[in-house]
C-alpha cells in the first residue's frame, strides 16, 4: 500500500489509529501485527512468506545466540546473517550476479547464457533484512535481551510506518518501544500529522514534479546536451531527496500519532560542508548500521592509513551495492569513497588554500563555499544513482564539457512536457530549497510558528499546495525498490 | 478528542481557503490565451471542441430513435446524418476517451426512455483500460449539466477530480478557448484524411481493464435496465492489423456481460471489409470513408434485429 494513496489516507491510516487508541494495551500489538500484514501484501501478497522466514529465523537465532556462549554463541549468529544475506542475495543479487558472469565469460570467448527465473524483488526487502540483522547482532553483543514474544518481534520486523522503506530501526529504540502504553496525547498527535503533511508536499508537489522533468531526459539522455541534463541531474538530486525524506516523514509522523518515536533520518542534508557531513545527515539509519556492523568492526580509522581508506571504500561499495543490483549503484557508492578518501588525503592541502584565501578570518563564507562545493560533488555522484546505464552515465557527465551542443535537445524537452509545467517545477524545486531548513524543522518539533492563526494558515497552505500543485497518480517511491 | 476535532476544523478551514485564494488566481490570470491553472498539471484540458459543442447542441426533450455513446470510436464511428438519411434521427454523444465511467453518469443526468429508442454504447478496450481522468478532464469543462459533472469528478476518487470541479466552476462564465473544426451537427467529428505510410501497431499487450471502468459498465446496463432504456453494445472495426488476441480476450469479457444484462452485443472488430489504409485515419479511427461503410452495413442489422424501431402509430 502506498503512502500516496487514497486507501491509506482516507482508510487504512484513521481506522487502524483509531482502532490502536480504542483497544487496551494488551490487543494493540496484534492490531498493529495484522494492520502491518495487510500493508505489506498490498503490494505482492505472497512474499510475505519470505517475511516470516526471516522473522522465524531471527527470532529463534535470537534466543539460541542468548542462550549460549563462545563458539556455539559465534554460530548462530552466523547463521542468522548467512540465512539473511542469503535470501536477500537470491531475490535481489542472484540475476545480477548471474548477468555479470555471463558478460565475464563472454568477454572472455566462453558462451554462457544466464538464467532468467523471473525472480520480482520483493519490496522493502534490503530494510526490513538490515533490521532484523541489527536484532541478531545486537543480542550477540549483549546490548539487547531476546525477546521471548514471537508476536512483538514479528511487529519489531513488521512495523508497518517503516516496514518498506525504512528507517531501518535497531532493537533498542523500537522493540523495546512497543511495550510502552501509549495513550491519546493531543500535542504529539498532531505534531505527528503535521510531520506526515511535510513528508506528503515534499513527495507529491517536489518530488514527483521533479519525476516528470528527469524521466524524460534520462529516458535517453544522449539525446539531450548539457542544459538539459544539468537540469534533469539537479531536479534528480531534489526528487530523490524529497522522495526518501518524504516518505520518512509520513512514517516518522504516523509512527509519532500512536506514540512511537523513529529514528531520525535525514538532516537537511544538501546544507552539508562535507561529503562526511553530508552522510551524517542522509539516510543515517543506514550510514550508522553501515558504521556500527561493518566500518568498526574492520577497524574503522584505528588502523594504518592505507586500511583505513579500504575500509572507507568498500564500506561504500557495500552501500551501493545494497541500494541495488546494478554495477551503477555499486559505482556511485565507489564514486563516495573515493571523495572521502580524497577529502582525508587532502585535507593539509585545503587547510593552506583556506588559509592562502584568506577564508579562515570569514568562517561562514568557508562554510558557505564548502557546501556549494560539496552539493556539486553529490549532485555529480547522483547521475552514476540515475543513470540506466555506465553509457548513460558517461553521456551526462560528458554533456556538461561540451558547450557546443550545451542546448541540444532542450526546446523539444519544454515543448514536449509544456514550458509551463517545466517553468513550474523549477520555480517550485527553487523555492523548496529556500524553505527546506525551516520546513524540516518544524515538521521535527525544532521549530515552532508563533500564533495559532500563523500556524493554521502555514500547515492550511501546505495541504492547499499539495491538492492544487501535487502530482497525482500512483507513484512509487523510489525507495521501495531497493 | 474535543480539541482535536477542532483543530482539524480550523485546518480544514484554512486549507480550503488557501485552496481557493490560489485557485481563484489560476484560474483568473490567463497566459498565452489559457488560464494560468493549465500551465500547472498535464491533465487539464481546455474547455471547447467538439465536447463542448454538442452537449449544447442536445435537447432532452428531442426524441432520438438512437443516441451513440463511448469514446472516440463513438463520436468517429457513428454519422448521425446516415441514420437520418435513412429515416431515423440520431444524435452522438461520445467524447475524447469516455470510458463507462463518463458513460455513466451521462446516461443518468440525460437520457430517459422518452429521448433515447435506442442507446448505442460503443465499448471498445482501449478506454476501459484508463482510470477516467482524461475523459472527466474533458466533460468536467464542457458538460452543461453540474450534476453529471460533480458526480463523474467524484467517482475519480482522487484529488485532480476536486481540481477539476473547481475550475468548472470558477470559469464556468468564460467561453470556449478554441473551436473544432470537424464538428458536424449531431455531435459528429469527421475526418476525410486517411493512413499516410506505415503506421506502428502496437500487439502483444495483455488486457488490463480498469476493475472501475468494468464495474461502471455493468451500473449502466442495471441503470438503461431499471430506466426502460434498450440498449445495444457494438465494437466498431478495428484495423486488421491491430492487436486481435488482445481484442479477442476483451470480447470474450463483453460477450459474458452481454448475456448476463440480456443486451446484444455486436462485434465489428473484424468482421468488416474496410481497408487499413483507406478507411482509417489512423492506427485506430475510422475516416469518413470508413464511417459511410461501416454504418451502412450496420444500420440494416440493427433495422433487422428491431432495435431501431418508431413506436407504434
Amino acid at each position: 500500500m502506498l503512502f500516496n494513496s487514497f486507501a491509506f489516507c482516507f482508510v487504512f491510516f484513521p481506522l487502524v489509529t483509531a482502532a490502536y487508541f480504542l483497544l487496551p494495551h494488551r490487543y494493540r500489538w496484534a492490531l498493529l501485527l495484522g494492520a502491518s500484514c495487510w500493508f505489506y501484501m498490498a503490494f505482492v501478497p505472497v512474499y510475505i512468506l519470505i517475511l516470516a522466514f526471516t522473522i522465524l529465523v531471527d527470532y529463534v537465532a535470537g534466543l539460541l545466540i542468548e542462550g549460549s556462549t563462545g563458539r556455539r554463541r559465534k554460530a548462530w549468529l552466523v547463521a542468522s546473517i548467512v540465512a539473511n544475506l542469503g535470501v536477500l542475495a537470491f531475490f535481489k543479487y542472484y540475476a545480477f550476479l548471474d548477468q555479470s558472469i555471463a558478460a565475464l565469460l563472454q568477454a572472455a570467448g566462453l558462451a554462457y547464457a544466464p538464467t532468467d527465473l523471473g525472480i520480482l524483488l520483493p519490496i522493502g526487502l534490503s530494510f526490513h533484512t538490515f533490521q532484523s540483522l541489527s536484532y541478531t547482532i545486537e543480542v550477540y553483543r549483549g546490548h539487547q535481551k531476546a525477546e521471548r514474544r514471537p508476536g512483538l518481534f514479528a511487529l519489531y520486523v513488521m512495523f508497518y510506518p517503516q516496514l518498506v522503506a525504512g528507517p531501518i530501526e535497531r532493537p533498542g529504540n523500537l522493540l523495546n518501544q512497543l511495550d510502552h502504553v501509549h495513550r491519546w496525547d493531543h500535542a504529539r498527535v498532531v505534531h505527528g500529522l503535521q510531520q506526515m503533511l511535510w513528508g506528503f508536499f515534499k513527495k507529491l508537489v517536489i518530488a514527483d514534479r521533479c519525476a516528470v522533468v528527469v524521466d524524460h531526459v534520462y529516458a535517453d539522455p544522449q539525446a539531450f546536451g548539457g542544459a538539459a541534463t544539468l537540469l534533469a541531474t539537479y531536479l534528480f538530486a531534489l526528487q530523490i531527496y524529497c522522495d526518501f525524506s518524504g516518505y520518512t516523514d509520513i512514517a516518522l509522523g504516523a509512527a509519532r500519532v500512536m506514540g512511537f518515536d523513529l529514528m531520525v533520518n535525514f538532516r537537511t542534508p544538501y546544507r552539508s560542508a562535507s561529503i562526511s557531513e553530508f552522510w551524517s545527515r542522509w539516510h543515517i539509519s543506514l550510514s550508522s548500521w553501515f558504521r556500527d556492523y561493518v566500518y568498526i568492526p574492520l577497524g574503522g580509522n584505528r588502523v594504518v592509513r592505507w586500511r583505513w581508506y579500504m575500509n572507507l571504500l568498500l564500506v561504500f561499495l557495500l552501500s551501493g551495492l545494497w541500494h541495488g543490483a546494478s554495477w551503477t549503484y555499486v559505482a556511485w557508492g565507489g564514486v563516495h569513497g573515493l571523495y572521502l578518501i580524497g577529502a582525508i588525503a587532502l585535507a593539509g592541502v585545503r587547510g593552506r588554500v583556506v588559509r592562502f584565501l584568506g577564508l579562515h578570518r570569514h568562517p561562514r563564507l568557508d562554510r558557505a563555499l564548502d557546501v556549494i562545493i560539496t552539493v556539486h560533488l553529490v549532485v555529480a555522484g547522483w547521475v552514476f544513482f540515475r543513470a540506466a546505464t555506465f553509457a548513460d552515465a558517461w553521456a551526462v557527465l560528458g554533456s556538461w564539457l561540451r558547450p557546443d551542443a550545451w542546448w541540444t535537445g532542450f526546446a523539444g524537452l519544454v515543448h514536449e512536457l509544456g514550458a509551463g509545467i517545466v517553468l513550474t517545477t523549477v520555480v517550485l524545486a527553487v523555492g523548496f530549497v529556500g524553505l527546506d531548513p525551516w520546513g524540516d524543522a518544524l515538521a521535527k518539533g525544532e521549530r515552532r510558528i508563533a500564533g495559532r492563526p500563523l500556524r493554521y494558515a502555514w500547515f492550511g497552505a501546505l495541504l492547499a499546495a499539495c491538492l492544487v500543485l501535487g502530482q497525482y497518480g500512483s507513484a512509487m517511491f523510489i525507495y521501495f525498490q531497493f | 478528542m474535543r480539541r482535536f476535532l477542532i483543530a482539524t476544523l480550523l485546518l480544514a478551514l484554512s486549507a480550503g481557503m488557501a485552496y481557493i485564494a490560489a485557485m481563484l488566481v489560476l484560474c483568473r490570470l490567463e497566459l498565452g490565451g489559457a488560464a494560468l491553472i493549465h500551465r500547472t498539471g498535464d491533465y487539464y484540458k481546455l474547455k471547447g471542441g467538439n465536447s463542448y459543442r454538442k452537449f449544447r447542441e442536445f435537447r432532452a426533450d428531442s426524441v432520438h430513435d438512437v443516441v451513440f455513446i463511448g469514446s472516440s470510436h463513438a463520436y468517429r464511428g457513428y454519422d448521425p446524418a446516415l441514420f437520418t438519411r435513412r429515416g431515423w434521427s440520431a444524435f452522438n454523444l461520445g467524447t475524447s476517451g469516455q470510458g463507462p465511467l463518463n458513460t455513466y453518469h451521462i446516461v443518468r443526468t440525460h437520457l430517459n426512455p422518452s429521448n433515447t429508442r435506442l442507446l448505442l454504447l460503443d465499448v471498445y478496450e482501449g478506454a476501459m483500460e484508463q482510470d477516467g481522468l482524461e475523459s472527466t478532464s474533458d466533460l468536467t469543462q464542457n458538460l452543461v449539466d453540474d450534476r453529471a459533472a460533480v458526480a463523474m469528478a467524484l467517482a475519480l476518487k482522487d484529488p485532480r477530480g476536486v481540481n477539476l470541479l473547481t475550475v468548472r466552476f470558477l470559469t464556468k462564465d468564460r467561453g470556449p478557448f478554441f473551436a473544432d473544426s470537424t464538428y458536424r451537427p449531431g455531435g459528429y467529428s469527421v475526418r476525410t484524411d486517411s493512413v499516410r505510410g506505415r503506421l506502428h501497431y502496437v500487439r502483444g499487450r495483455p488486457l488490463k481493464l480498469n476493475a472501475d471502468q468494468v464495474g461502471y459498465l455493468e451500473r449502466t446496463l442495471e441503470h438503461c435496465a431499471d430506466a426502460g432504456i434498450p440498449v445495444v453494445l457494438v465494437n466498431h472495426p478495428y484495423p486488421w492489423q491491430s492487436d486481435r488476441e488482445k481484442h479477442a480476450a476483451f470480447n470474450a469479457m463483453l460477450g459474458d456481460l452481454a448475456r448476463r444484462y440480456r443486451v446484444p452485443y455486436l462485434d465489428f472488430a473484424y468482421k468488416h471489409t474496410l481497408d487499413d489504409e483507406d478507411h482509417f485515419y489512423d492506427h485506430n479511427h475510422l475516416n469518413q470513408a470508413g464511417v459511410e461503410r461501416f454504418n451502412a452495413a450496420l444500420i440494416p442489422e440493427l433495422e433487422a434485429m428491431g432495435l431501431l424501431h418508431r413506436p407504434a402509430q
